[in-house]
């Protein structure tokens, strides 16, 4: 009589899913959070780890979305991409030129008229009677 | 204007040293005196037409209101002849010289008393 080979009978659970856009969303604002962090601690340093973990986190997402593609994922990842995008711009364009002006180290600072807040006029002569002075140009209250 | 904050809340190290605080905008007087309400330490310079600015070249053009030209922010070391000693110019105008940094370069350059 021929034997029967019996063979168990396994009920796999369906493979867990990584919650790699999860995890992707959380780098991407973790780097914004760090920069309000940063920024309320007045420390004024280039964030370069911002649109860096946002790039992570799209990445993360872009991953996501090819092993589960999804309508919301999808439009999700568009967004995040945009936002990465604007991470990327904001800081490239907020690069200064090299200042070449006149007031090299070692030359007089150039004439000049201006008003201090009183109205009182401020002019170079007045850089000139024996006190050192920081001058800080600053881009105004706007 | 965050950078103010910092260095009025500095001033000390600044009246030690000897050395005003000068900070200059193309902000109007108005603007400039609440400026300088809220910062008494400091000196507060109106620079609304941007004289001073455009003479010691620090504008940088379309980055302001409205693709207006503003200050690059920008900080000189002037010692008492008015003569020029250091300056700084940052490469992003997000970042900004702390005041530590400033008291350094004062220190360094010998012009603090």
């Amino acid at each position: 009589m021929e034997k029967l080979q019996t063979v168990p009978f396994a009920v796999s659970a369906p493979p867990r899913q990584q919650p790699l856009f999860l995890l992707g969303v959380v780098v991407l604002f973790l780097g914004l959070g760090i920069y309000i962090v940063q920024f309320s601690m007045k420390q004024f340093v280039s964030p370069w780890y911002v649109p860096i973990l946002g790039t992570v986190g799209v990445v993360l997402m872009g991953v996501a979305v090819w092993q589960h593609p999804g309508t919301l994922r999808i439009a999700g990842l568009v967004l995040f991409v945009l936002l990465c995008g604007c991470e990327w711009f904001f800081l490239v364009a907020s690069k200064t030129p090299t200042y070449n002006g006149p007031a090299q180290p070692g030359s007089k600072v150039p004439v000049f008229a201006a008003a201090l807040a009183d109205g009182s006029a401020f002019t170079d002569k007045d850089l000139e009677k024996g006190k050192p002075s920081v001058l800080l140009f600053f881009r105004g209250r706007w | 204007m965050g950078e103010l904050g910092q260095l009025e809340k500095q001033h000390q190290e600044f009246d030690k040293r000897n050395i005003r605080v000068m900070v200059i905008s193309n902000d109007d007087q108005k603007t400039a005196q609440a400026t300088q309400a809220d910062f008494p330490h400091l000196l507060v310079v109106s620079d609304p037409e941007q004289a001073m600015a455009r003479a010691v070249q620090v504008i940088q053009a379309g980055v302001g209101p409205n693709g207006s030209d503003t200050n690059a922010p920008t900080t000189f070391l002037v010692d008492g002849a008015g003569t020029v000693r250091w300056f700084f110019r940052p490469d992003r105008f997000i970042v900004r010289l702390s005041p530590a940094e400033l008291l350094a370069a004062i220190d360094t350059s010998g012009q603090g008393k």
